[in-house]
């Protein structure tokens, strides 16, 4: 039995900041990280140590200064910037931290316009993940008029609206309280696992990382990456 | 997004369409102001081909016989009227004396031949309302025209006393009484604005004098006027052909000394409009100007509002919106508010120019065709929107450099 492709990979990849004092400064240095289809992975990490920009590195927002990332077989780095956005439409799903909705469209209008960049609108499906994340009798609600948990839920359905391969959930539920926070999650997961995207949820909520089975440190990973770079180099 | 976009700033694109709309229509309506308006005091629509008068300048000699504007010139003898009536060129000739008012309306003593022999423009006889026949020349009878029937309600059958001088004062009226026979129906020329009698009666009214002989002559007391005391402010002519027009040009106003012949019309009027030409290019210039400062707001109101924006576009971009869809979206949306401004133009539009036909009909009886095609109305409206789109392109170039990583931090 073949082992299928992984969603994505990530290889050498080497991102960095320059600081207000012109200074390089590294924040990620990945050896080799994969994420098989389906497969829902946690990394953790502290604040500042490059989580989101890891995310929006992997999403093609942000560019690496060096290594490859391949996402759902294409490497982003060798697409150009208007296919690079094509393919994030129709291959990546992603749930902001603060959600970030746009205010002036309904919950319905959200979702659909996240899939009109890829695959195209697709009303009934926009409908039907409504519905499954309890917001069908609320569709036509804009954000503002929304509790904090049903925007986090819209934002997991707009997630999903493109049928990506993966979906990329930045401390989804921090701006939660305990309660809601698990229950958001376990939305999360389960609509994921229903239209077989692999999920990468990165936190550092200690109940949040409880919650997967398989859970990395960024910092561990960033320290593996500098030691392997370190031996090759010397 | 287009959609979202303006129904998002609804109050600031609905008061840039508004200015959009007002610099569109003013164009519009500068230029087809001027075209209705040439086209109406220089064109073939008048039935006279030519205007002899006293010695002096052509163009006061026609606004006062055709247009019932200005004052006369001065008045000729009768025997140039005559001389006129047999002149072989002339196919037919009715002379006109001016002097009196009814309300600010002009009294034009004339011949009854007018009715017969000249139309009331080309191609359209004199037509009278139902009930109504026109003037016997020797009765103090009146035919009116439709403008002077709404607004003064002379009706048949009504009598009415004229005014003296060409301005209405109420203290200057004459004792004679008049009566309404015929109401014209409306001509859409200057004859609208008249009030028509016998010759005959400008002659006899009370404190008129003749000086055809160079003697003050009073006709209100004698039964026959000698031709010789008669005179006329001025001879309606139609010629036999465009040829005896030149010739007749030449005889009067080239080698004549007594009078002169306006001729031909349309030509005299034209010379008016070059001498006032320039205005007209002043008035461009000022459309022009509200057309730069209009497109100028479109720029201003989408730039304004590019930082409000540029979170929604950095989302818009996560999604997998690409920067030429998200800058197309931002020109659209500044072509989209243009175009608003262009259809609201045409109210502007028809209101200026409905305005400014009511004042021209009011003042000269000449009617401006507001519904006519003018390419302006084609060409204004797309330049406005293609301009608004360029007005677009800033704000637009704003977005396409939008860093989409930047502004996805949350805010607070």
């Amino acid at each position: 039995m073949s082992v299928p492709a992984p969603v994505l990979r990530i290889q050498g990849l080497r991102k960095s900041f320059r600081t207000p004092d012109g200074e390089t400064q590294p924040i990620l240095e990945l050896d080799s990280f994969e994420l098989a289809p389906g497969e829902q992975v946690a990394l953790a990490g502290a604040s500042g140590t490059g989580k989101t920009t890891l995310l929006h590195v992997i999403a093609g927002i942000l560019t690496a200064d060096a290594g490859a990332i391949e996402l759902a077989g294409a490497d982003l780095a060798r697409l150009s910037e208007s296919a690079r956005d094509r393919h994030r439409a129709l291959h990546l799903g992603y749930v902001f931290q603060t959600f970030l909705l746009l205010q002036g469209y309904s919950a319905l209008e959200n979702v659909l316009l996240a899939q009109l960049f890829g695959a195209g609108a697709d009303d009934a499906r926009a409908r039907a993940l409504l519905e499954r994340v309890g917001l069908g009798p609320r569709m036509h609600y804009r954000p503002a008029q929304l509790s904090v948990g049903q925007q986090q839920r819209v934002a997991v359905a707009r997630a999903l609206a493109g049928k990506p391969s993966l979906v990329l959930a930045d401390e989804p539920t921090g701006n939660l309280d305990p309660a809601r926070a698990k229950e958001a999650l376990a939305l999360l997961c389960d609509t994921c696992r229903e239209q077989g995207a692999a999920l990468l949820v990165v936190s550092h909520d200690r109940d949040v990382l409880a919650s997967f089975a398989r859970v990395h440190d960024l910092a561990e990973l960033n320290r593996a990456g500098r030691t392997a770079a370190t031996g090759t180099r010397a | 997004m287009v959609r979202r976009g303006l129904a998002l700033h609804k109050l600031s694109s609905a008061i840039t369409a508004l200015s959009l709309a007002l610099a569109c229509g003013l164009v519009m309506a500068v230029f087809a102001l001027r075209e209705q308006s040439y086209q109406a005091f220089t064109g073939g629509s008048t039935a006279f081909d030519a205007v002899l008068g006293a010695r002096g300048s052509q163009l006061q000699l026609v606004l006062n016989t055709v247009f019932h504007l200005e004052t006369s010139p001065g008045n000729i003898p009768w025997s140039l009227v005559q001389a006129i009536e047999k002149d072989p060129r002339i196919k037919a000739a009715v002379p006109y004396a001016v002097g009196d008012n009814y309300r600010g309306f002009r009294i034009v003593g004339t011949g009854a031949n007018l009715f017969t022999e000249f139309e009331a423009k080309k191609g359209e006889p004199w037509r009278l309302r139902p009930g109504g026949r026109f003037f016997d020349p020797t009765l103090r009878e009146a035919v009116i025209g439709d403008f002077v029937a709404r607004r003064t309600g002379l009706a048949v059958g009504s009598r009415f006393q004229p005014y003296h001088g060409l301005a209405f004062n109420e203290k200057a009226q004459h004792e004679e009484q008049y009566l309404v026979v015929g109401v014209l129906e409306p001509t859409g020329t200057p004859a609208d604005r008249a009030v028509w009698i016998p010759i005959e009666g400008i002659f006899r009214m009370g404190g008129h004098v003749l000086r055809g002989t160079g003697e003050a002559f009073d006709a209100s007391k004698v039964v026959e006027i000698p031709d010789e005391a008669k005179e006329a402010s001025a001879v309606m002519l139609k010629l036999k052909s465009p040829q005896a027009g030149f010739t007749l040009d030449a005889e009067i106003n080239k080698a004549g000394k007594v009078a002169t012949l306006a001729f031909p019309i349309g030509g005299v009027m034209a010379e008016l409009f070059d001498k006032l030409g320039w205005m007209n290019r002043v008035l461009e210039v000022v459309a022009y100007l509200t057309v730069l400062v209009a497109a100028g707001s479109v720029l201003a109101s989408l730039y304004n509002t590019m930082n409000e924006r540029r979170r929604s576009l950095a989302i818009l971009r996560a999604l997998g919106a690409r920067r030429a869809a998200i800058s197309g979206a931002i020109v659209l949306e500044a072509a989209a508010i243009a175009a608003l401004g262009a259809v609201l133009g045409f109210g502007v539009y028809f209101a200026i120019l409905g305005g400014a036909a009511e004042l021209v009909r009011a003042r000269t009886g000449v009617v401006l065709d507001v519904w006519a095609y003018h390419r302006a109305l084609f060409a204004a409206p797309i330049g406005i929107i293609v301009l608004g789109a360029l007005a677009g392109l800033l704000p637009a170039l704003s977005a396409y450099r939008t860093d989409v990583a930047r502004n996805l931090q949350p805010t607070s």
